[in-house]
Parts: structure tokens; C-alpha cells; sequence
């Protein structure tokens, strides 16, 4: 580890990173705007500036763009230098030339980077006398909204929209001081991923539309770690709650899976939790009279909790799988697999490999984040190549001249177009007639990734994935499964949905719609659930549960990853958890999640080191709960006095170490506690370059 | 033959073809190279003293000995003739490139061998019609005379118009078809260029040095030079003079020679006020230093620089800020909008001389021009187009201070021609 | 939409560079050549033909001064307005055609024969001032000879 000098402090930094990260990962306050730790440098915006001492007795200095700065042993720089100091006011001062007096109205006001850069460089008075330059906005589609008269021209949103994302329909236009971001025309962008132009974005230029239709100030808004629902690769989310709706749900880092971003299906595809057609909830509900056999079908979209509490309920022998019956082959041939080749890829993995081989799965449709890990991928395969020119990683313009085309390291085998197709190097079909052209490729790899899916109904495919590996031991596997917890579901070993023949069945369906075909065999169906379904139509007994968003529990990604989500919801009238209920119908006696889990690790031992590691309820810091709202929270003694008068006291929550209030815990803690990003000075997603990156949940080997 | 480059060229406007360029000697300075190794055909150019004639004044042979060479390079190479044009008060490349197009061309074929490159651009301004049909014509004869098509391809390249296409690493991009906001340096384009490659970029005044250098030796070519730097340069004189125009000179010759000399002295009825050297982006130059050698050198040595050669003479009867003004809102229009000092700092400059030019100049406003003239300097900015922007700022308000106030006192632009829209 | 002989120039002017889109600044030439300026339509086409966004097409041909995105007149008057025009009478001439043609700078006639803009250094500033009409150099202009320099143009 290098150590530099800042301001006569030595520090030690990452080999090979520039000056500016350096800084800021130490947590120091050096304003800057173009660069971003996904995007590297650019050097556009000469925010970053800082001194540079060429020795000790070297008091003069030269001015540098940090970002743009090898951070190499025993360099010298200071960014309290008068000469950088004001010469970063002056930037600023720039910059605000033509930035409106909005804030106040605008949906970044306080959680915007250039709300902090100002504050931090000390520019407070207007002297530019002059008219600003205004634009017109576009109307970008119903995710996205567009206030170009905020933009500073810092390049980022192209930079990740084109470079990062691969879009191809948002650019820089004109020149000079009308430089302008957007579209040919009005219209929807087409990016999967063309949510996060909202968190990289520094301004309040692309922001959330959906957010925007129920505002509400990012310290006003309840916030807790939480897991995508969407897909099986079990992206980190935060999502942000506010008066019992949730507002909006912001990426959450995570190293080894999405990193810095999110897909849309991620980011907007939450809106259901606050849909009208929820299942209503029975209170109280008595222990189930059973008469007869009772089966329960369990859920690859519930938490593992739930699922364990059904298979309590109705008996090892009658607890069935939640996936189709093709489905249930395809992933218990993916099981065992696992159970003998444990090594599954993250998303991690799949960035830093040197090949990756795809059987059949349209990632941008069935994982985004997997396509965009591509993506990710042929960029730091660039990276090394210009590596070997002598450029440095975080010089994102070099590296894009230097290696105009993009190496091309990735096999695709599918039958019809995808997005990723025009950066696969070898395309062929899903009857791998031709897979034999791969092998050299496949064998001459360190690191390759194999990546095959549930998603075509293929079993061959799924042979083809172990039969490739066979080939090369080094490689990696990665499954794309049907759903959030398909992957925990099956860890439980459920039975395969038999087609059930005998009419007298109860059968209880948890969070699951079954197929017709299914329904019309059972003819006593209770179904528990959030939103109603056919299923919950058709059942004797429908029983409401909480979404993800209002509930606890955990899931198991598609790399066998255990990870909690947390509950953000306060609604008066809380939504139960299904193992709540499920608990009940069963009489049993776990008061909170630690009592269910302390008999699911006995029952289920393979659990036992994730539920170990998982911050139980108990779990303190400085002897504190940790704090979904933040200390700025407004309205917490009249929120809700249209109901009434008395403040109510905050909900109590038994199944984690986090509390619905503004007291508690606010500092630095473990990577899968915190939710919102923040430290004094930067209120934006910023702040997610000084916090410590490290790795949370627990793979598991079925 | 003190006039290699231009000495020929045709007064009745028409240009040298083929047989005419032959007729003359053209095309012999391949075979001179034709016996020598490509490194030495560097050697002898670096050797030679020539700068480059771009405006930065780089020695020629030492850009060219940093393209990689050997087996181990990349290829194709790519050599690029920077024939854009467009700093404003010059008018120097146009003259050769209309006047002697095969000798820009052969002298391509020198450095194309001493680098070993296979494919060349010639790229031009757009505005430059006549010499863009020109070019091509001269680059079709070269092709069925065989000197072009064997190791090395050319093509001429109009420029969709834009200064900063100018800039060697932005017209790389304009080049790709790409927006043409500049790269990062280093990687320099000798080793990584226009698509990933090597690429080597000089001024057309540069590129017609070769052949000549070639031809007669290096000796010969330092001799031509009365200054610090070797050989011949063209200089211009725009303005209110007798003789406005472009001459090839002696390297090293004063600017008092060429505006008392060669320009005719002012017209009758102005007087000398300040000048520009070598294009916009240069300091002002008042009386004191007229007799300075105009050499890269020699101008570097009292702290100022030559640029391209081609000066601007500002009269007395001309409004020092309504010339700022078109100088600065040249550049603010031409900024390309990539670093934030460039962008946003030039529009507020051009604001202010616009604001004194309609009688609205505050002495606030000055400190303000001040503040820009030093923030726009060199070290600030991602390009040396904003650094050009400042030489004439600064050094206009420090000499022109007392009709800043002027402007301020009489609430108007005392002069009569002033531009303020 | 784009014609043959469209496709064709820019089919050779692609010849000239390693990689297709590279030309797409040449294509873009080639089809104001022959339509005078570049319409969205048009821009579709080109986009489409070298293999690029529309977005991105419009992204690169907003950069450059010489690609007009609006229709302009039968002749394009584009007066130099860079420093040594300026000093050997700019602001004049300009006048002058202002008065002439009856439009302002930045605008075309009502009958599409004009259209009348600035230009940065044509580089001929020994005969300054100076304007192009379409692709012909004017110089030493004066008062007196611009306005027949329009007329005969
Ligand atoms: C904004 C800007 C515009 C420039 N325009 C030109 C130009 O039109 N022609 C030119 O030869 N060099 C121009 N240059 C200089 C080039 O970047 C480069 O230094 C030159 O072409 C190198 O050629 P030389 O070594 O033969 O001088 C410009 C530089 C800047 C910063
Ligand atoms: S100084 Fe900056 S904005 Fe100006 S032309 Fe250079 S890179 Fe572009
Ligand atoms: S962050 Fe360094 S120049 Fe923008």
C-alpha cells in the first residue's frame, strides 16, 4: 500500500488509484464533480483541483486535477493550499453561473452533490450580473424526469448512459455553454438501466419521476436494507418509505453483487407495494383444526422464514415446491450440480472474468444486472489492456481511445436477438451444435464464467453448463433462476408440485399464484398473500401478509448468497409477516425471528453460519438500535394527527436490531445494516465513497 | 532560394500541378530519403532545428522520434497534416495550400517514411473550398505519378467546422467522427492516437519544411534563419497597414521589419496602438517590444510567444474592447464545452466586454476580467484553448486599463466601430 | 430515403476510413450537398446508413458550426466576424446586408434565397473584411461593392 502525503498527513491508499479517490475514501472533503468510482476520471470538470509539492522543501506547488493524479508512494499534495482552495470556489462559482435558485423546488434539495460541493467550497454570493442560459426539457418516458436549466455539464450521465450502460439514445449535443444532454426527441429512454442517470446524475437534472409523483425529502423518508424481490440475483436495494407508501426504493452498494447500480426493474418495479388490492388481513387467527391431508405449497418469492414455518406446519412430506414441476427439475439438476461444484460466479466474478460462456438465458430480460456485469466486464478487459499501455485504471477517457474496441470475451448461445448480442464474440445456437468452437476459448481462460438458466425450460442446457466446467476446472458457475428465493426454496427441499388428484386436499399456498391447471385440482385452498391473485380468489380462506417492504427475512440469491431485508414499512395497521401467520395457524411459539431461527438452523444446519452471521435482534451499537429515520425527520409528533391527536408511539419491532424513529443508532455499521448513505458534508449518494465497502451475507452450499 | 516554401508559388492565383512541381524539382526529396533509414530521416530533422509551425513551436524531429518504431509498433501508423485553420488573424497554411499543394504532400511522404506510417489525412477546414478542390486534385496526380498509393494512402478531409478541431487530440475525435472535445494527455498521439494508433500530427508550414531540408541539408536550412530557430517562417500582417499580407521571411525577423517593412507601415490616418504576434490567442504587444526577433525562442525569452506568426495591428482609431470582444467571443463560441473555466468562464467574459461595449461596464466588472485573465491561464483547463483566450485578456487589460474606464466614464463605447451584438 | 447517388458518395467517403461510422460527419456532408441542410428525417437515414443512433448522429452534428439542422436559404451569406475583420470594418458590412436583404443575422429571407449568418476567421484576413456566399470567397469588401456582391452572386 502507497502512502501520499495530503496537507503534510500521510495516508495510505490503494495501489494504483488516483488522488482524488484516495481522498475521499479517507474521508476527506475535496469537492469534485466528473469523476465517479464506476465512471473513473475525465477531468471536465476541474473541481478536483489540488496542490502538488514536488518534495518536502517544495512549498510552491503546482496546481493538478486530483482525479487525474496518480496517488503514487510518497507524493505530496494539499488541498488546503490557498492557490486549489480558491481556485475550486471559483469552479463553482462557474458552475452556478447558470444554475437556477431551485432548491427549494427541486427533488434533489438535500441529497444533491451540488448542493454539498457549494457548501464545502464556501461560494455563497451571486456575482455573475447576466442573464442565465435556459433550455427546454425533454419528456423522457415515465421513470425519468428532465430539468436540463440545473445541469452543470459534468458529462457523467453520458459517460454512464453510453459508456457504462451501453444506451444508445441520450448524448451530448452543441457546444460551448449549451451543451445539452439528452435525446433526438422526445420519448422513453431505452436503457434496462436508465435509473441510476438519477443517482449519478450530481444535480437535480435526471431525477425519478415516479419518486416525484409522491415527494418527499430524502431525511424525511424511512429507510432500511433491503433485497431486490425482482429477480434471483439478490441485488441491494434501499427503499424509502414515508406515511405507510413506499416513495422509492435507491441502490444500495453491494461489492460483490450490483456494485453502484441498479435495472429498472429494480429500481421501479416496487411501485405494487403500495397497489389497493391487498389481501385483507384476519386478526386474530386461530390454530388450524387439521382434518384430513394438508399439503403447502411454498414460494420462491417468500422469505426463507415463511417457507420453513409452512413445512413445520404441514410436515416434511407434504411440503411442495412453489415452482413448476419443469422448473423443480431444472433446479434440482442445478443443485446437484452445486453440491458438487460449489463454486458459484457473483456478479463480481462475472465483472473480472476473462470469458463468460451464456447457455441460453437473455440476460438483459431474465437478470439485468448480469448484462450489465458484461458490460462492466469488456470495459475492465479494456482497463487491462490499456493497463498494459501504460494508462492507469481510473483514466476512463485513455483508456476508451486506447482501446476503441471493446475485447471481446463473451459466447452467447440463443435462438432469437438479445441486447447483448453486439458484444458477443461467437453466437450459436441453443441445439450447441457448434459449441466445439468454444472450447479453446473456454480452456485457455484463468477466470472464465459459465452462466446458464432456468429461464428456456432446457435441462440439455443445463447439462451443457457442467459439461463445460468439466472442461475447465477453473471456471466459475452461475445460475439464473426463476425468482428472489428460488435458490432458498429448494435448500428446504420441497417436493415437486405433484398434479394432485385427490379433491379432498387442503393445500396452503404461500405468496404463490398457481396455475389453473393447479387450482382447479385443490378444492380447499387457504392462501396466504399480499395482493390478491386467482389463487386468492379461488381459496376458502385468503389471509393478507406484508410485502417485503413491511416485513423481515431472508432469501438466497442465485450464487447461494444469504442475505436479510429489513423491514422499512411503519404502517399503523401492520401487515403481518406469513410466518407470523403461519406461526399461529401451527400454535407454535416463536415470539420474534431469532425463536424461528434458532429452530430452523437445528432442523436445517447448512442456515446455521448465515444465521450466525446475520445481525440478530439483540444486536446493539453503543448499546443502541440502529435508526431508520434520520435525526432531520420532520413531522414525527403530527404525522399522523388526521388520525389522532395523541403522538403516537413508534412501532415497535421485534424482528430486528433497526427501530422505526429518529433515535438510535446513526453512525458507521456493518455493510448490511446501512441503508442510507450519509456523512457530515455529504448528504448526497456521494457519501458512499468514504463508507467501508466490505461484503455482507453468506454463500451457502446446497 | 531564401524562399523554399512560397518562392515558387504563382502570383496569378493558380496552382503548381504535377508537371510544373516536377519541372521545379518536386518529388526529389524521395529519392534522397529513398537511401536513407527511416530513423535517420528523423535524425536529420531533429537535427535540423525545424519547430513546428502549429503555434506551439514543439521541435518536429523529436515529436516524430516518439512514435514507436519496429516490428513491436502498432499498426497502420497515421500521419495527419493539421490543416484547420482557424485562429483568428490567420491566413498563413491557406497560401501554401492553394499555391503549392504537392509540396505539402511530398513533405508528407518524408515524415510518412520516417515514421513508417501507411495512411495519411490531410484535414482541412471546410470554409477552405478552393483549397480542399485543390488538394484533391494534387493528391489525384500524386497517385498516377505513383507517388501516393505504393506504401503510403492519403486522403484530404474536410473539417465540419469547429476551432477546436484545431487542437491535435480534438481533431483526432473530429477525425473518428466523434465530437471533438480534446483527449487526455498524456497518452500522446505519437504513441496512442487516432483509432488506438500511432499517430503523428504537424501543421501544414511544418510539413512543407521537409522536402526542402531534405533537398539541401540542415545547414543550409539553419542558415536561412537571422533568429534563434532554424530556417524560414511566414508571417502576416492584418489590420490597418499600407501592405496587409504574408510573407515568407528569414526565421527571426523583427516585428518592427514587418510592419514597418513588409506591411508598409499604418495606414495614413492611424497609428500604431498594440498588436497581436501570431494570431488571437497571444499577448498584446505594445511599441516596446517591436524589435523583438519574432523566433520561438527569442519570444519565449521575454515571456511571451509568437504563435502562429500572422499579427493583428490594433490602430488608434479602433476600440481596444471591441476588439477583446471579438476575440473573446470567439472563443466562448468556440469553447467546446468540455472543463467548466472554458465554458462557463469565457461566456461570463464575453458578457462583460459585451456589457462595456453598450455603455454598461461597472469597475466591479473589471476585477472580475481580471480574476478570468489569470483563472484561464495555463494549468486551469483541459486544453491550451482557454489559456489562448487569456493571453490577449490579460495582457489587453493591463495596457488598455484607462479605456476600460473610459467605457465606464462616458457610459459608451467611445469609438466608432464597436460590436456589441 | 437516402438517394442512390447520396448512398453512393457516402459509400466512398466510408472507403476512406478503418471504421464505418467514422464517415458519419462526411455522410452528413454528402446529404447537405445535395439538400441544402440536414432534417431530422434526414438525419434518421444517415444515422441508419453508417450504423449509429439517431441521438448519437445529432449529438456529434450539433457540435460543428458547418452542419445546418434548419433549413436555410439558396445562398448561405456567412460574414467573417473574428478580430481583423472587425478592426477593417465588420460591423459596416454587416449593417449593410442587414439593410440589403432586410433580415437580421441568424435569419433567411421570406424567399428562402438568403440566409445570412456569422463565421469565425475565414483565414484571408490580409483582405479583410470578408463573407462566403456558398462555397465563393468575397474580400476587401467595402460598403460600396457588397451589395453588388449579393446581387451578382
Ligand atoms: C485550440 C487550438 C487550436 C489549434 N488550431 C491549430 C490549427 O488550426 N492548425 C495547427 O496547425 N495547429 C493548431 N493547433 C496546435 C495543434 O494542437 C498542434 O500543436 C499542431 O498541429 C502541431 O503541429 P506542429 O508540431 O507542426 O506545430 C491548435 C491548438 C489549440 C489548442
Ligand atoms: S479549455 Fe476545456 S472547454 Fe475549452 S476547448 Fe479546451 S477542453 Fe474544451
Ligand atoms: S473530478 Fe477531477 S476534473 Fe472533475
Amino acid at each position: 500500500m502507497p502512502t501520499i502525503f495530503i496537507d503534510n498527513k500521510p495516508y495510505n491508499v490503494q495501489p494504483g488509484q488516483n488522488v482524488l479517490h484516495a481522498a475521499v475514501s479517507h474521508g476527506l472533503n475535496l469537492p469534485y464533480f466528473c469523476w465517479h468510482p464506476a465512471l473513473g476520471s475525465a477531468g471536465a470538470c476541474r473541481q478536483c483541483a489540488v496542490q502538488h509539492f514536488k518534495d518536502e522543501s517544495d512549498t510552491q506547488g503546482r496546481m493538478v486535477m486530483s482525479c487525474m493524479t496518480a496517488a503514487t508512494e510518497g507524493s505530496r499534495f494539499s488541498i488546503n493550499h490557498p492557490t486549489a482552495k480558491s481556485f475550486r470556489a471559483d469552479i463553482i462559482e462557474w458552475m452556478m453561473t447558470n444554475h437556477p435558485h431551485d432548491c427549494p423546488v427541486c427533488d434533489e434539495g438535500g441529497e444533491c452533490h451540488l448542493q454539498d460541493m457549494t457548501v464545502m467550497t464556501g461560494h455563497n454570493k451571486r456575482r455573475y450580473r447576466f442573464k442565465k442560459r435556459t433550455f427546454e426539457n425533454q419528456d423522457l418516458g415515465p421513470h425519468i424526469n428532465h430539468e436540463m436549466n440545473r445541469c452543470i455539464t459534468c458529462y457523467r450521465c453520458v459517460r454512464y448512459y453510453r459508456d457504462v450502460a451501453g444506451g444508445e439514445d441520450l448524448h451530448a449535443f452543441s457546444a460551448s455553454n449549451k451543451v445539452y444532454f439528452g435525446r433526438f426527441e422526445d420519448g422513453p429512454l431505452d436503457s434496462e438501466f436508465s435509473g441510476n442517470l438519477v443517482e449519478v446524475c450530481p444535480t437535480g437534472v435526471f431525477t425519478d419521476k415516479t419518486f416525484r409523483a409522491y415527494y418527499s425529502r430524502k431525511w424525511d423518508l424511512q429507510t432500511a436494507p433491503s433485497i431486490c424481490q425482482n429477480c434471483s440475483l439478490g441485488c441491494n436495494i434501499s427503499p424509502g418509505e414515508r406515511l405507510g407508501t413506499l416513495r422509492r426504493v435507491q441502490n444500495r452498494f453491494h461489492p460483490e453483487i450490483n456494485g453502484y447500480f441498479l435495472c429498472d426493474k429494480g429500481r421501479f418495479g416496487h411501485r405494487f407495494v403500495n397497489e389497493k388490492n391487498q389481501v385483507k388481513v384476519v386478526h386474530p387467527i386461530g390454530p388450524l383444526i387439521k382434518e384430513g391431508l394438508m399439503i403447502g405449497i411454498g414460494s420462491p418469492r417468500a422469505s426463507l422464514e415463511a417457507n420453513y414455518a409452512l413445512r413445520k406446519l404441514v410436515g416434511a412430506d407434504n411440503f411442495y415446491d412453489g415452482h413448476t414441476e419443469l422448473e423443480h427439475r431444472l433446479l434440482s439438476k442445478i443443485m446437484e450440480i452445486l453440491s458438487q461444484h460449489p463454486e458459484t460466479a457473483s456478479l463480481e466474478d462475472v465483472r473480472n472474468a476473462d470469458a463468460v460462456f451464456i447457455l441460453g438465458e437473455d440476460l438483459t430480460q431474465t437478470a439485468p444486472m448480469l448484462a450489465l456485469s458484461i458490460r462492466q466486464n469488456l470495459y475492465k478487459r479494456a482497463q487491462d489492456g490499456a493497463g498494459t499501455q501504460g494508462i492507469p485504471d481510473w483514466n476512463d477517457l485513455a483508456i476508451r481511445n486506447a482501446q476503441p474496441e471493446l475485447p471481446k470475451v463473451v459466447y452467447l448461445a440463443h435462438d432469437i436477438p438479445t441486447k447483448l448480442d453486439p458484444l458477443v464474440t461467437h453466437k450459436i445456437s441453443t441445439d450447441l451444435e457448434s459449441i466445439q468452437d468454444w472450447i479453446p476459448a473456454l480452456k485457455a481462460a484463468k477466470n472464465p464464467v459459465i452462466i446458464a438458466g432456468t429461464s428456456l425450460g432446457s435441462e440439455p442446457l443445463i447439462r451443457m453448463s457442467i459439461e463445460l466446467r468439466k472442461m475447465a476446472p477453473q471456471a466459475k458457475l452461475c445460475y439464473v433462476l426463476p425468482a428472489a428465493n428460488s435458490f432458498g426454496l429448494m435448500l428446504l427441499k420441497p417436493k415437486s408440485t405433484p398434479l394432485l388428484t385427490h379433491r379432498g386436499e387442503t393445500a396452503i399456498v404461500l405468496e404463490n399464484n398457481l396455475p389453473l391447471s393447479t387450482l382447479s385440482h385443490l378444492h380447499n385452498i387457504i392462501a396466504i398473500d399480499f395482493l390478491e391473485s386467482e389463487t386468492t380468489k379461488n381459496a376458502t380462506l385468503a389471509l393478507g401478509c406484508g410485502s417485503f417492504a413491511e416485513t423481515t427475512g431472508s432469501m438466497v440469491n442465485n450464487e447461494g448468497r444469504a442475505q436479510r431485508y429489513y423491514s422499512v414499512f411503519e404502517r399503523r395497521e401492520q401487515r403481518p409477516e406469513s410466518w407470523r401467520i403461519l406461526r399461529d395457524l401451527g400454535d407454535f411459539s416463536w415470539q420474534n425471528i431469532d425463536e424461528l431461527c434458532a429452530e430452523f438452523a437445528q432442523e436445517f444446519p447448512i442456515f446455521e453460519p448465515f444465521l450466525k452471521q446475520v445481525h440478530n435482534t439483540q444486536f446493539r451499537i453503543d448499546g443502541q438500535k440502529i435508526a431508520r429515520q434520520s435525526p432531520e425527520f420532520s413531522g414525527r409528533t403530527s404525522m399522523y394527527t388526521n388520525i389522532s391527536l395523541h403522538e403516537q408511539a413508534p412501532l415497535q419491532d421485534p424482528d430486528s436490531p433497526l427501530a422505526y424513529s429518529m433515535e438510535g443508532y446513526h453512525g458507521d455499521m456493518p455493510p448490511d445494516l446501512a441503508s442510507s448513505y450519509w456523512r457530515p458534508g455529504w448528504n448526497s449518494v456521494s457519501a458512499f465513497n468514504s463508507l467501508s465497502h466490505a461484503t455482507s451475507g453468506v454463500k451457502l452450499k446446497p | 532560394m531564401n524562399k523554399p516554401l512560397t518562392g515558387h508559388i504563382r502570383t496569378d492565383g493558380e496552382a503548381i500541378w504535377i508537371d510544373d512541381y516536377l519541372k521545379l524539382g518536386g518529388y526529389q526529396s524521395l529519392s534522397v530519403i529513398s537511401k536513407m533509414l527511416p530513423q535517420d530521416v528523423t535524425k536529420l530533422i531533429n537535427d535540423s532545428g525545424l519547430m513546428g509551425r502549429g503555434g506551439a513551436g514543439v521541435s518536429t524531429g523529436f515529436k516524430m522520434a516518439a512514435v514507436p518504431m519496429g516490428e513491436k509498433a502498432a499498426t497502420p501508423k497515421y500521419l495527419i497534416c493539421n490543416a484547420d485553420e482557424m485562429e483568428p488573424g490567420t491566413f498563413k497554411d491557406r497560401w501554401l495550400l492553394e499555391g503549392n499543394p504537392h509540396q505539402l504532400i511530398e513533405g508528407m511522404l518524408v515524415s510518412a517514411y520516417a515514421i513508417e506510417a501507411s495512411v495519411a489525412y490531410i484535414f482541412v477546414r471546410g470554409e477552405y473550398k478552393l483549397a480542399i478542390k485543390r488538394l484533391e486534385q494534387a493528391v489525384k496526380e500524386a497517385y498516377s505519378k505513383g507517388f501516393l498509393g505504393q506504401s503510403l494512402d492519403m486522403h484530404v478531409h474536410p473539417s465540419a467546422g469547429r476551432y477546436i478541431c484545431g487542437e491535435e487530440t480534438a481533431l483526432m475525435n473530429a477525425l473518428e467522427g466523434k465530437r471533438a472535445t480534446p483527449r487526455s494527455k498524456p497518452p500522446f498521439p505519437p504513441a496512442i492516437g487516432v483509432w488506438g494508433k500511432p499517430t503523428l500530427i504537424n501543421n501544414v508550414e511544418t510539413l512543407c519544411n521537409l522536402p526542402h531540408i531534405l533537398n539541401h541539408g540542415i545547414d543550409w536550412y539553419k542558415a536561412l534563419s537571422k533568429g534563434v530557430n532554424a530556417g524560414t517562417k511566414i508571417y502576416g500582417v492584418s489590420g490597418h497597414v499600407k501592405k496587409p499580407g504574408a510573407w515568407e521571411l528569414p526565421m527571426g525577423t523583427t516585428a518592427r521589419e514587418l510592419l514597418e517593412v513588409h506591411a508598409g507601415g499604418m495606414k495614413d490616418g492611424y497609428e500604431f496602438k498594440a498588436l497581436l504576434p501570431g494570431g488571437a490567442s497571444t499577448d498584446f504587444w505594445l511599441e516596446d517590444k517591436l524589435d523583438t526577433p519574432m523566433d520561438f525562442a527569442s519570444t519565449a525569452k521575454i515571456g511571451t510567444r509568437m504563435g502562429t506568426g500572422t499579427m493583428i495591428v490594433l490602430d488608434d482609431k479602433t476600440c481596444p474592447i471591441g476588439m477583446l470582444l471579438s476575440l473573446e467571443k470567439f472563443f466562448k463560441q468556440e469553447s467546446c464545452g468540455w472543463c467548466t473555466p472554458c465554458r462557463d468562464g469565457l461566456s461570463w467574459v464575453a458578457e462583460i466586454l459585451s456589457a462595456f461595449e453598450r455603455g454598461d461596464g461597472r469597475e466591479a466588472d473589471i476585477a472580475q476580467l481580471e480574476r478570468h485573465a489569470r483563472l484561464l491561464g495555463p494549468g486551469s483547463t483541459f486544453c491550451a484553448l482557454a489559456p489562448g483566450a487569456a493571453s490577449p485578456l490579460a495582457t489587453g487589460l493591463k495596457y488598455f486599463k484607462d479605456e476600460f474606464l473610459r467605457h465606464i466614464q462616458e457610459k459608451s463605447c467611445p469609438y466608432a466601430n464597436h460590436l456589441h451584438r | 430515403m437516402l438517394s442512390a447517388e447520396e448512398k453512393s458518395e457516402i459509400d466512398h467517403e466510408i472507403t476512406k476510413f478503418p471504421v464505418r461510422r467514422s464517415a458519419c460527419l462526411e455522410a452528413l456532408a454528402v446529404v447537405q450537398r445535395h439538400r441544402g441542410w440536414v432534417s431530422d428525417d434526414t438525419l434518421k437515414a444517415v444515422a441508419d446508413y453508417v450504423g449509429m443512433s439517431a441521438t448519437e448522429l445529432d449529438g456529434i452534428a450539433t457540435f460543428y458550426n458547418l452542419i445546418y439542422r434548419k433549413p436555410v436559404g439558396k445562398k448561405v451569406v456567412r460574414i467573417c466576424d473574428s478580430v481583423s475583420c472587425f478592426i477593417m470594418g465588420y460591423d459596416k458590412i454587416r449593417s449593410k446586408i442587414e439593410q440589403e436583404l432586410g433580415i437580421q443575422l441568424g435569419q433567411t429571407t421570406p424567399d428562402q434565397e438568403f440566409t445570412l449568418l456569422p463565421t469565425p476567421c475565414l483565414g484571408t484576413c490580409d483582405h479583410a473584411p470578408a463573407l462566403m456566399i456558398n462555397d465563393s470567397l468575397h474580400r476587401d469588401l467595402n460598403e460600396d461593392n457588397v451589395a453588388q456582391i449579393l446581387r451578382h452572386e
